[in-house]
């Protein structure tokens, strides 16, 4: 890879023997996937800045070190950044909801973390949805995102560029002001590589999850265009970004006549079909048996409802308190709602939080159940979420099963559902 | 015991030994892997219930979660890394995973992995010089 002279005296440790590791990942992790340069990045979105828990990985006295010798550079991050969730409702102060403790080592780091990011500047905001929150990046930003639904939504819909990041290449953008070339940061690299026709009509963003869910399974780490579809809106998009990302390493995709790039880009167009491409259909059988294969159980009584992943608008939020129309919920039942924290305050100081919590809603923010939650084993979970479907099977045990979100609303008041 | 070696390109450098897993599929390291047990955890993956720690991990990709890097450092903590990992495709996230943790990594084999590699054959990974070789278990 060629380097600058600015990068190459970050590699050589010139500016301190942190911006040398960060610019060692960098460059090693660049020229592995064929970058050539480096870029300039300009909206970072990290994660891993809360203590680990689904990872239970002990907290050391190498983390605190680290931390402290990062310090400085935390001060001094050249480019604005936002965080994704984290692994417990931070609001809590080391408890989560429901009372189970953070030991206080994990609790003393995590306060350390956040202490030195406010001193950066991160913007704390702790969600999976930060353009729901301000971070909206436009067409063409180079981006460093982490968290794998976001990714997509920002190439897809949003047109910005970022290739998949973990938290320690996001870190290592963030201090360093700069990213390998590679992937989607290209135009190259943002052609569609295969076509899925879908010729069912999607009626609810949860179907918009199962074609999501079902293209990630055929995509692989490719980028599909879809054929036959219309205009979708935000909850819609959620919900394919997310599922998309799930069952496949998606960055991101094209739908013709909708995303901005799909007609668009050198060539033919980025999204643009050929005969020569893999082709899948997706139609009212595909639609049915990607439902069945995150359903675990059938009629009857369901013990934990959750909506939110990735995290709700206020716009969703005020539609299920406007749906259950004072209804409460089932006492047998737990039903949560997830959203970013900017959000939970804007519902409070406009009297929609203690509608919610009069209705017996638990409305939270931070994180989200497949990261915070504790072993569940066979307790029978409902989402309107193909991706928390899959996850909350291997973190926390559960039975799953994914239904529309006015469904789940509705069984969260009769305590029971019924596909 | 019969060997054989097999070319490979360079992912991440470095050297390692193991059992091989094999699976001809992609991989989810948060939310479908365990760090503190290296058992793989995601429901109908065919590789569910098995152990990576120390093996030579043949698979296609990862897949989902940008999370593989930071539960591949708990992993690696913990002593459930794997001791190398070989791709046919290349996910930024695991390649990610692999730099940050120096596990070595390797792709492009001469042959298909999936048909030359059994679980429990015994597999050298020496990424520097490009080759992989392995030897045959038992049965």
């Amino acid at each position: 890879m060629e380097l600058t002279p600015v990068q190459e005296d970050m590699l050589q440790g010139k500016r301190g023997p942190s911006l040398a590791r960060f610019m060692r990942w960098l460059v090693d992790w660049g020229s592995a996937m064929g970058a050539r340069r480096m870029v300039k990045v300009e909206n970072v979105h990290l994660s891993g800045l809360s203590a680990p828990a689904v990872e239970r990985a002990p907290v050391t006295d190498e983390d605190f070190e680290a931390a402290d010798k990062d310090a400085e550079l935390y001060c001094s991050y050249p480019v604005s950044c936002t965080c994704t969730c984290a692994n417990a409702d931070i609001s809590f102060g080391g408890r989560d909801d429901r009372g189970t403790a953070d030991t206080p080592r994990i609790h003393r780091f995590q306060d350390k973390l956040l202490r030195l990011a406010r001193e950066a500047g991160v913007i704390l905001t702790w969600t999976c949805t930060p353009y729901l929150t301000g971070n909206l990046p436009l067409r063409g930003e180079i981006c460093a995102w982490t968290e794998s639904s976001a990714i997509v939504f920002i190439n897809a819909i949003l047109g910005a560029r970022t290739t998949r990041h973990g938290t320690e290449s996001a870190v290592a953008a963030a201090a360093t002001g700069y990213v390998p070339e590679f992937g989607t940061l290209t135009d190259e690299g943002r052609l569609a590589e295969l076509t899925i026709e879908v010729n069912t009509r999607l009626d609810n963003p949860s179907d918009w999850g199962a074609l999501g869910y079902f293209a990630g399974g055929r995509s692989g780490l490719k980028i599909p265009v879809f054929t036959g579809l219309r205009r979708m809106n935000l909850y819609e998009a959620k919900q394919i970004c997310s599922a998309i990302a799930t069952t496949g390493g998606v960055s991101m995709f094209h739908i013709g006549g909708v995303t901005p790039e799909a007609d668009e880009l050198p060539g033919v167009g980025a999204g643009v079909p050929s005969a020569q491409m893999e082709t899948w259909v997706f139609g009212s059988k595909e639609l049915k048996s990607t439902y069945a294969q995150v359903r675990d159980y059938g009629n009857g009584p369901v013990d934990y409802i959750v909506l939110g992943c990735p995290h709700l608008s206020l716009q969703e939020l005020v539609s299920v308190i406007t749906l259950l129309r004072g209804r409460r919920i089932s006492s047998n039942v737990r039903f949560e709602l997830w959203l970013p924290y900017a959000l939970r305050a804007e519902a409070k100081r406009l009297g929609f939080l203690e509608q919610a919590e009069t209705a017996g809603l638990h409305v939270l923010s931070d994180s989200c159940p497949a990261v915070c939650r504790e072993k569940m084993e066979g307790v029978r979970v409902l989402t309107d979420s193909f991706k928390q479907a899959h996850y909350l099977r291997a973190t926390i045990g559960a039975r799953v099963a994914v239904d529309k979100w006015q469904a789940c609303v509705e069984a969260a008041v009769r305590g029971q559902w019924s596909p | 015991m019969r060997t054989r070696t097999l070319r490979c390109r360079k992912v991440v450098g470095g050297q390692g030994r193991g059992s091989a897993l094999v699976g001809k599929t992609r991989l989810s390291f948060w939310g479908g892997f365990d760090a503190q047990t290296g058992v793989i955890s995601e429901r109908n993956s065919i590789l569910q219930n098995q152990e990576v720690a120390g093996k030579v991990l043949v698979f296609i990709s990862s897949k989902g979660s940008s999370e593989a890097s930071r539960v591949m450092a708990a992993a690696s903590r913990n002593g459930k890394a794997p001791a190398a990992i070989i791709n046919t495709e290349l996910d930024a996230m695991v390649v990610l995973a692999c730099v940050t943790c120096g596990i070595p990594m390797v792709t492009d084999l001469s042959e298909d992995p999936f048909t030359e590699i059994q679980s429990g054959d015994l597999v050298f990974v020496d990424a520097e010089r490009g080759i992989v070789r392995i030897t045959k278990g038992e049965d």
